[in-house]
């Protein structure tokens, strides 16, 4: 019962968030100088945005300038862009957790090399990973050498890599004085085992940590890359002043990103104990 | 331990490389690149290049520009005008026919005359067609127009894309009506299929032009980097307009040529005249005066200066001897702005009773580096003289509109402006001109403006043009640029191509792609 109390609080908390990002972003639309939101005839604000939730569970978020409906661009963009946000965070993880696990606890030689331009190329930004794709690997306009190109960059870009590597490295070196992992190691056991279980909370939470960073990415990338997902539809929403598809990829943006940290906070509760007994001593739900 | 990563990283890169190669292989037809795609498909509400190219691909007209930049007929089969040169009779061609199957008839040019002409339409090209009085469909291949004023040379004006009365309910037709992403065409190619970023077409088999290449394919890509390498690697075949940065990167290419080709479009520093200052001749003078324009166009390539609404090589461009480009002198910049009134103290700024003249510039993001490049520059040259010039601001389409063109809320505004063959500028100077953001109002001016547009005689609306261009030049509502040489770039297995000012594709149905 206090779990699911817990998951009902944080459920609430992310409802609010979505929803006052929809309201902060949609009367800073509404109320702008010039805005057309506003200035329809007969229009009222709070009738807007009573229009927009009941269309968020509708499913009709009415047509964007384009004529297409709302809704299905978003959900187009989203079908586009969101597997690539998700492949590409699975595989810096599971690049950055190789890397840890590969130098060991003591880096050596090509180990050190290989991690110091890993670092130095996780610190480009994603438009000039792009740009250099582009020339270098010949990336298509289309089909599964852009998807691919996509992904590596998102991987990498932006100091992603980067930080997943240096968090994997600080829990592993934490891990490394647990008794558990000293005995495990005296029996000869492979540690990987005791490792990933411990590691799979950590990972998460980086994993949400750099959700918002990914969409900023995604955006730029797709930019440059001519990919029509969500930040290129967005971009070009903000560009044509089309209001309507503007406001409902803010909220999905918005709902991804807080979404992403209510999955952590499921996942903090549902596998570590400690979490339910620290606040059971501290009397709470 | 190490080497796995390593092994890792390369197998990917390889895999990245061999996917890319196999896009290359796989792709067919004629593919070019935009860097925003049409919206909409109705050339009713045609509202950027993009259209324009597109709508050249799908949609025929009766006349329209042929190799010796003439008109030559397309569903007109001839024409017979009256004595008078007050009324004209079209003859169609016979057996024309829509994409779905449907007869094109007299019927359907009637419709789309009073379409581009209703008000409830909105047309942004609804002018264009104001010199029509009367149209009417006397059987199914003969149509009758009757002229506001007599018409001596009329087929150019006929090269509106002509739409099936039986896809629309009435003439009054919404932007939003469905024909925008369904159309149902008469050109050479009818629509495959679209997708956000991407507009298929396909040969269409009723077509009285049939088009040698099968397929064509537009992509969005907002990316010139992005163009430019897929052009090379062959992933498009043609890249709209290349940017000066990049000719000599397109230029290397083994594979890509360069050509290059007029546009009837021009750059203009547009001055607000509500501006207290700015709605002085002498103080818009002056600013001209005040900056090297050579050394501006010089910064993002190739050009031709102007010293009025119209490029060099058209037939309205005053080059008189009377009429001259206005050329840097800071000394007679200085001496405009005293006689107006302002002064300089020391190396202080320009100012009037003491207050400042400070000015802000913006520039349509559109315009990308280049805009950026020149807007930067002037504001430098301008504040090097002694006027106070705000940073540049970028302002997307949206912001641009609501600043510039509703709220007026600007001094000078950076921007291009872009014509068909008709280069109609009567909606940008004339006092009641919907274009007419800087509130130009020179009742002489709008008097030559209106005998140009009801002009018959081409002679005549020549001369009419050659004076509003003189007056404009003296007057300087806007400061007059340049026209920037303008390239494509063609693969080089694309053949027989020939590229007509401002009708990209107007002669597309010969191209050749060679397997």
């Amino acid at each position: 019962m206090r779990i699911a109390a817990l998951l009902l609080r944080r459920g609430l908390t992310f409802a609010l968030v979505v929803v006052a990002s929809s309201l902060v972003f949609g009367a800073l639309l509404w109320f702008a100088p010039g805005s057309k939101l506003g200035s329809a005839e007969g229009a009222s604000f709070v009738g807007w945005f009573g229009d927009f939730w009941v269309g968020v569970f509708t499913g009709d978020l009415g047509r964007s300038y384009r004529g297409y409906p709302v809704s299905q661009m978003v959900w187009r963009g989203a079908g586009t862009s969101m597997p690539l946000i998700g492949a590409g965070l699975l595989l810096s993880l599971a690049s950055g957790l190789g890397l840890a696990l590969a130098a060991g606890p003591r880096m050596r030689g090509l180990s050190r090399v290989l991690r110091g331009a890993v670092h130095a190329l996780s610190l480009c930004p994603v438009f000039l990973l792009g740009y250099l794709a582009l020339v270098i690997f010949a990336v298509p306009p289309e089909g599964a050498g852009q998807a691919l190109a996509a992904v590596a960059i998102l991987a990498i870009g932006d100091g992603m890599l980067s930080d997943v590597v240096l968090g994997i490295d600080a829990e592993l070196a934490a891990l490394r004085k647990r008794d558990f992992v000293q005995s495990a190691r005296l029996r000869g056991t492979p540690l990987w085992r005791h490792y990933v279980p411990h590691l799979a909370l950590p990972l998460a939470q980086i994993a949400a940590s750099r959700m918002a960073w990914l969409i900023g990415g995604v955006l730029v990338l797709e930019m440059v890359l001519g990919i029509q997902g969500i930040g290129l539809i967005g971009y070009k929403a903000a560009d044509s002043a089309d209001f309507a598809l503007l406001v409902a990829i803010t909220v999905f943006v918005t709902a991804v990103v807080a979404g992403s940290s209510l999955l952590v906070d499921v996942l903090r509760v549902l596998v570590d104990p400690r979490v339910r007994k620290d606040r059971r001593a501290a009397g709470r739900p | 331990m190490s080497e796995r990563p390593r092994r890792s990283a390369s197998i990917g890169l390889f895999v990245m490389l061999l996917v890319g190669v196999a896009g290359h292989a796989g792709a067919g037809g004629f593919e070019y690149a935009e860097d925003e795609l049409a919206y909409s498909l109705n050339p009713l509400h045609e509202l950027s290049m993009a259209e324009t190219r597109l709508n050249e691909l799908l949609f025929e007209s009766l006349w329209g520009p042929g190799y010796d930049g003439y008109p030559e007929p397309r569903l007109a089969d001839a024409f017979e005008q009256s004595q008078d040169k007050k009324s004209m009779t079209i003859f169609l061609r016979e057996r024309l026919t829509w994409s779905d199957g449907e007869p094109l008839t007299a019927e359907d040019v009637a419709f789309t005359v009073k379409a581009y002409q209703n008000p409830k339409t909105g047309s942004p090209d609804r002018s264009r067609l104001s010199f029509i009085k009367k149209v009417e469909a006397v059987n199914r291949t003969t149509v009758k127009i009757t002229f506001v004023d007599p018409e001596h040379d009329p087929l150019e004006k006929f090269y509106f894309k002509i739409l099936p009365k039986h896809r629309f309910e009435g003439t009054a037709v919404q932007r939003t009506h469905p024909f925008w992403f369904k159309p149902t065409t008469s050109g050479p190619y009818e629509l495959k299929s679209q997708d956000l970023g991407t507009w298929s077409l396909q040969r269409n088999p009723h077509s009285m032009r049939e088009p040698a290449i099968g397929e064509i394919k537009v992509r969005e890509m907002p990316d010139k980097n992005q163009q430019v390498s897929s052009l090379g690697y062959g992933y498009i075949q043609a890249m709209i307009n290349v940017p000066s940065q990049y000719l000599a990167e397109v230029e290397r290419s083994r594979n890509a040529d360069l050509i290059p080709y007029q546009s009837k479009s021009w750059w203009y520093v547009g001055m607000n005249l509500k501006h207290p200052d700015l709605k002085r001749p002498a103080v818009r003078t002056a600013l001209a005066r005040a900056v090297d324009l050579n050394e501006s166009l010089a910064l993002i390539g190739e050009g031709y200066r102007i010293s009025g609404p119209f490029v060099p090589s058209s037939k309205y461009y005053n080059h008189a001897e009377s009429v001259q480009l206005v050329e840097q002198d800071t000394d007679e910049a200085g001496a405009l702005l005293e006689s107006a009134g302002l002064s300089q103290e020391g190396e202080g700024f320009w100012s009037a009773k003491g207050k400042p003249l400070k000015l802000r510039i913006f520039y349509r993001a559109g315009m990308g580096d280049q805009g950026q490049t020149v807007a930067l520059n002037l504001q430098a040259q301008l504040r090097r003289f002694g006027i106070d010039a705000a940073d540049p601001v970028a302002m997307d389409k949206a912001v641009w509109n609501e600043k510039v063109f509703v709220e007026r809320d600007f001094d000078l505004v950076l921007d291009s402006w872009s014509f068909d063959k008709n280069e109609n500028i009567y909606d940008l100077f004339h006092s009641t001109g919907t274009q007419n953001f800087v509130g130009y109002a020179n009742k002489e001016v709008d008097k030559l403006l209106e005998k140009a547009i009801a002009e018959t005689d081409p002679t005549a609306k020549v001369a009419f043009m050659q004076e509003v261009h003189r007056q404009l030049a003296q007057e300087l509502p806007y400061m007059f640029l340049w026209s920037l040489r303008s390239y494509t770039a063609l693969r080089r297995e694309v053949e027989s191509v020939f590229i007509q000012p401002f009708y990209y594709f107007s002669q597309f149905p010969d191209w050749q792609l060679r397997e």
